[in-house]
Parts: C-alpha cells; structure tokens; sequence
C-alpha cells in the first residue's frame, strides 16, 4: 500500500515536472511564435489625444492617455520605455531613451534601430519590467502598454509620470496615433507631423512603383511548431491592407494558426514568411506536394523576411522597411 | 519544546528572508539606507523599499502561509498527504476564469482579474460540493472528484490557449505565480483574509487531528462529519482563493509546507497548522528573493521557483520516509 503511494507520488512529480518543462518551453516557444498581437480596435483616448495635439507646445504638455492624464512640465529628458514599438517611435524621432524592456536580448531590435540607440539600460521582460531598475533609473517619464502594465500603473506612476498606450493591441493606424501621442510627450509634435508625411510620401512611391496592387498577401510568422498568420486584424497584415494589398484570410483572430491543408485553401498570392528560429515547419511542408499547390509557390512568391522588421519594431522605421522589402521582393 | 523551537526558527528565519529580500535585488539597498527608509527617512531607495519591495515580502509572506494552511486542511480532511488546493481543482478553477479574463477581456481593469480569480476557486467549490454530495462528501470522493474537476478546468485553460495566442506570455506567468509588481493595493487586500482565517484554521486543530483518523474515529469521537467537512473545505477554499487571487496559482507551496511542518513537528494540528503556515511563507519569500536574484533584470516567477526548490526536497522527504518504513 506505501509503495503504491510512493509510486503514485512520484509519478505525480514527474508529470508536474514535465509540466513545468512543457510550460517553460511553451513561454519561450510563444514569445517567438504568434506573439505580437493586436486587434483591429485602437484606443479612442489616444486617438483624440492626437486630434486635440495641435494645442499649444509651450508651456507643460497635458496628454490624456488609456488611464489617466499625465502633465509634463517639461520636455523629458530620462525615458523609458517598455515596448519595441516605443523605442522604434522615440529613435525615429531623435530622442534617446535611458531604459528599455528589450527581453535582456538585444538583437530583438531591428539593426537600424540598434544602430542609433546607443548605451542603454536593459530593465528586463516587456511583460515584467524590473520596476526596481526603473526607479533606479530616476525616470521622468515611463511609457508603458496598457495590457501588459495596467496591474503595476500605480507603482510606475509613482516613480514619474507614465504615458499608458494601447501597442498590444493596435494595429497600423493605432500604432500612427501612439506615435504622435509620444512625439508630443517629448515635445516633437511639428517633427512629427512632418515624418509622417515623409512615411506617407514612402508608401505612395511604393504604390507608384506596384501598380497592380490586386493581390493577396500574407505575412506569417513560421517556428518549429506551426504557422502563424498575420491576418488584417494584427499589426503588419493591417499595414500590408492599408499598402492596398489584400488579405488572404479574412479572419477576426489577428494571429490564426494554419495548417498547411488551409494555407492551400486561403492560396495567398504572396507569402512572406517571418521565420522564428532556424528550423521552422516550412522546411517540412516544402517536401508535401501540397506545398506546390499554393499560388505564392508556384510563382516564386515566397519571400523570407525579418521578424524583427515586420512584427517587433512596429513603428513608422519598422513599417518603412517592411515597405522597402514589399517593393525589393515584388517591385518590377 | 522542540516544537515551539522549531516555530521560533522558522519565524526567524521569515525575518531573516523578508529582510534580505528588502535588501536586495536588481538594486541593493544598504542596509543603513534600509533601516532609514523602513523608519521613514527619506532616501534614494525609499520608493523601492517602502512602495515596491515591502508589499511585496507583505504578499508573499501571506500568499505563502494561506496556501499551506490550506493544504494541511486539505490534507487532513481528504487523509491524503498528496492532497493540496491544486489537486482538488481548486486552484484550477482560479486559473481558468483568470484565463478567461485575460483572453476574452483583455481590455478589463485590472483589479477585475484577482476576483475573477477569486470567483473561479469558489466556484469550483461549489461544484466540488454539488458533484461529491450523493457521495456522502467522503474523502475520496472529494479527492476523485477535484480530480476530474480540476481536469476539466485544466482543458479549459488549455482551449484557452489554443484558441488566442496572441496572450499567452500574460496567461503563464500568472498561471505560474508571480510577485511581480504586487503593491499595496493587493498586499492589503489579502491582508485582511489572512489576518483573520488562519486563526479560525488554527482553532479548528483538534477536528482536523480528529478527522484523520477517518470516518468511525471521528464519529465516535462526537464529530459530525459533514458539517465539519464543509466548513473546513470553505476555509481551506477562502484561504486559497484570496492568495491565488493576489499572486497567481503557484501550486507547491500548499503541498510541501504540511510535509516539512509534519516531520519536524509531528502531526498534531495544534503545531502543524502555524508552523506548515510559516514554512509557507519562508519558501514563498525565498522563493522570491532567489527568482529577482538569478537573472536580472529579468525574473523567474516564484511559482517557477518555488517548484525548483521545492521538487528536489520533496523527492528527499519521500526517499526518507520510504526507508524509515522499509
């Protein structure tokens, strides 16, 4: 009678312990798969905040954001910042931040991001920040994700006055108001204005360039495990939308995950795979005589790009460069 | 004597982890600026000790002694030493409504997640109740039915999952149990919970000794069975409700406290009760410490932790039983 307990305690361990591996594995794998998100709504309180940026730039900036006001008396100097998307904004802008969430990995930025950061400190996972190196950091002004920070907002907002975006969920046009959020929190609001007529005046050349834009694309990011796609309702298929392409997919899920029978069926015209990891499921699906079925492969439109580029910096560098590989890759 | 040593170590050795967990982490704090900040003097490491790191040893420290209370409540009245708020779905149920909010309204407030959390255990209580009941309540129905139910709870999770990856780094974590960022407003919320049924859990120790001797000893010793189980289940669910609400289903701690409180002190309940609650809360914050420790700036959640300490330990005390018996 012991014994059996014993054995059933033990098996009781190792299947708890295997757990533990399947979920430790499953936070890594997922922090590299699907793991961007978004959906298709973006924040109105943002949104207004940029309507409403045409008030005055002197004197202290007063922006509403997802969860309360925030008045800077003046032009910040020490930010950091708890999202890619936010370094990508502030770098764009010419400002340098102190402290950023970049995983403890650095090669997650996108090298023309990395390139013009400079020394920086690393406070740790975008989903818990070290809020101990932040203080320490003696901010005076922390911009943060709605989703990911709305637990510790009290915390942050007791060390400085921090800017709470919707990133996670925003798709390109969410993204294109958090950027002018930011701009006017560091006082770049005319600065601003005028990048993102260049962005503009970048995607019409592109259009100028791909006239015939009746396609269908698909951005998917691809790892050992399955195939990610980026549908309309995530960051890039939505850029991808608003570039005048078509989405193949039409699904309300930003990130659905297909098998291979139903990227046959969706049959983008284009793929660009954003590959996690050496060895992705692909490299299995290539010697599948389905694989051959798919219009992207018979046409020789499937494309290899980064996943940094197309699906972590989401800011108007990252979306520039997913501009400039659509017209490398499909430009006449 | 040695009882009531081995409960002065163990609430030595809790001052000892809480200081040292104030002391240090991705930023260490000298121990004079410490005492200063703790006195109320203003320093630069005020905000870290008073406003992040203290509410945090506060949380762990009452997350960690809920849990183990509740589990050698659970122990004793399902007379299973495996048993613990995970194994009878308890602490599942938290985790799928938690999931639930996480996933389905990722757009709630964020105090919305601890009651739902909160919900999910009592709900899952009632089901317990529900589904065991035409089974006189007896302790392996209990034990089978928590079972089943934290199974069916656990798919949940995992459709959860599968359905919206998109959230899945948020949805471990708390599934794993974190003291991330736990301020006052939570370490003052579960404040109350803890402050007020461990003590009822304490006083219930002669029915718990009782109710391990099972069924006929404890009717012949004037117990009424049912009643009494229910109101011990209820206090191990509010115990482990209100912890699980404030950090996250950490799973260990409820099951491994009772062992090491039994082997030091026996199994009287009159002693296990402080002293598995005060070993709780010795892991939880060692755990914690450790886990800001290892890879900063990042963190291993204490849930993470916890397992990684406790698993080998556990492994040991069976090994050792196993031969005293042999």
């Amino acid at each position: 009678m012991m014994r059996y307990h014993h054995n059933k305690v033990l098996s009781f361990l190792i299947i708890g312990v295997i757990a533990l591996a399947l979920s430790a594995c499953g936070s890594t794998a997922t922090n590299t798969s699907g793991g961007e998100s978004t959906s298709s709504q973006s924040s109105p309180n943002t949104s207004s905040a940029a309507d409403t940026s045409t008030a005055a730039v002197s004197g202290p900036i007063e922006i509403k954001h997802e969860l309360g006001t925030i008045k800077l008396d003046k032009v910040p100097q020490r930010i950091v910042v708890m999202e890619f998307s936010y370094t990508d904004a502030l770098i764009k802008l010419g400002v340098h931040p102190i402290g950023v969430a970049d995983d403890s990995d650095p090669a997650l930025f996108m090298d023309a991001v990395r390139e013009k950061l400079g020394d920086y400190t690393s406070i740790g996972s975008r989903y818990e920040p070290n809020i101990e190196l932040i203080s320490s950091l003696q901010p005076d002004l922390i911009i943060a994700d709605l989703n990911h920070h709305k637990s510790v907002y009290d915390q942050l907002n007791g060390i400085a006055p921090t800017l709470v975006l919707n990133d996670h969920q925003a798709d390109y046009n969410g993204m294109l108001s958090n950027f002018s959020v930011i701009a006017k929190a560091v006082g770049k609001e005319a600065e601003s204005k005028q990048l993102i007529q260049e962005h503009e005046g970048k995607i019409k050349a592109l259009q100028e360039k791909i006239v015939n834009r009746d396609l269908t694309v698909l951005p998917a990011v691809v790892n050992p495990k399955g195939f990610f796609a980026h549908s309309s309702h995530s960051y890039s298929g939505s850029f991808i939308t608003a570039l005048g392409f078509k989405d193949p997919v039409t699904d309300e899920v930003p990130y659905p995950q297909l098998s291979l029978e139903q990227l046959v069926e969706t049959n983008p015209q284009v793929l660009f795979l954003l590959p996690a990891g050496d060895k992705t499921i692909v490299g299995e699906w290539e010697k599948n005589p389905l694989w051959q079925k798919i219009d992207a492969v018979k046409n020789n439109r499937v494309f290899t790009v980064d996943r940094k580029d197309w699906a972590l910096s989401r800011g108007l560098i990252g979306s520039e460069k997913i501009v400039d590989d659509i017209v490398k890759y499909l430009g006449e | 004597m040695r009882r009531g040593i081995a409960l002065f170590a163990a609430f030595v050795l809790l001052l000892i982890l809480g200081l040292f967990s104030l002391r240090s982490g991705a930023v260490t704090v000298p121990f004079s600026d410490l005492w200063s900040s703790l006195l109320g003097h203003d320093t630069p490491s005020s905000y870290i000790v008073l406003q992040y790191r203290l509410p945090r040893v506060l949380t762990a420290i009452l997350a960690g002694s809920g849990l183990a209370a509740a589990g050698v409540i659970l122990q004793s009245l399902i007379r299973n030493p495996l048993a613990s708020p995970d194994v009878i779905g308890i602490t599942k149920g938290a985790g799928f409504t938690a999931a639930a909010v996480i996933f389905l309204f990722p757009g709630s407030p964020s105090y919305v997640l601890p009651l739902a959390a909160f919900g999910g255990a009592i709900a899952a209580m009632l089901l317990l109740l529900l589904l065991s009941k035409r089974m006189t309540l007896s302790p392996a129905s209990f034990a089978l039915v928590g079972v089943a139910l934290g199974a069916v709870f656990q798919a949940g999770i995992q459709y959860l999952l599968v359905k919206h990856p998109s959230n899945i780094n948020m949805t471990l974590l708390w599934m794993s149990g974190s003291l991330w960022g736990r301020g006052w407003e939570i370490a003052l919320s579960l404040l109350p919970w803890i402050v007020v049924l461990l003590p009822v859990a304490w006083l219930q120790y002669r029915r718990l000794d009782v109710l391990q001797l099972g069924d006929e000893g404890g009717t012949a010793l004037g117990i009424s069975l049912r009643p009494a189980r229910i109101g011990l289940l209820l206090l191990a669910v509010a115990l482990t409700g209100s912890s699980v609400a404030a950090v996250g289903s950490i799973g260990f701690i409820g099951l491994i406290s009772p062992h090491i409180a039994r082997l030091i002190a026996g199994g009287r309940h009159q002693w296990m009760v402080p002293l598995s609650a005060l070993i709780g809360a010795d892991l939880l914050l060692l755990g914690d410490w450790l886990g800001r420790l290892i890879i900063i700036p990042r963190e291993v959640p204490v849930g993470i932790m916890t397992a990684v300490i406790g698993a080998p330990y556990f492994i040991y005390l069976l090994r050792r039983e196993r031969k005293r018996r042999a």
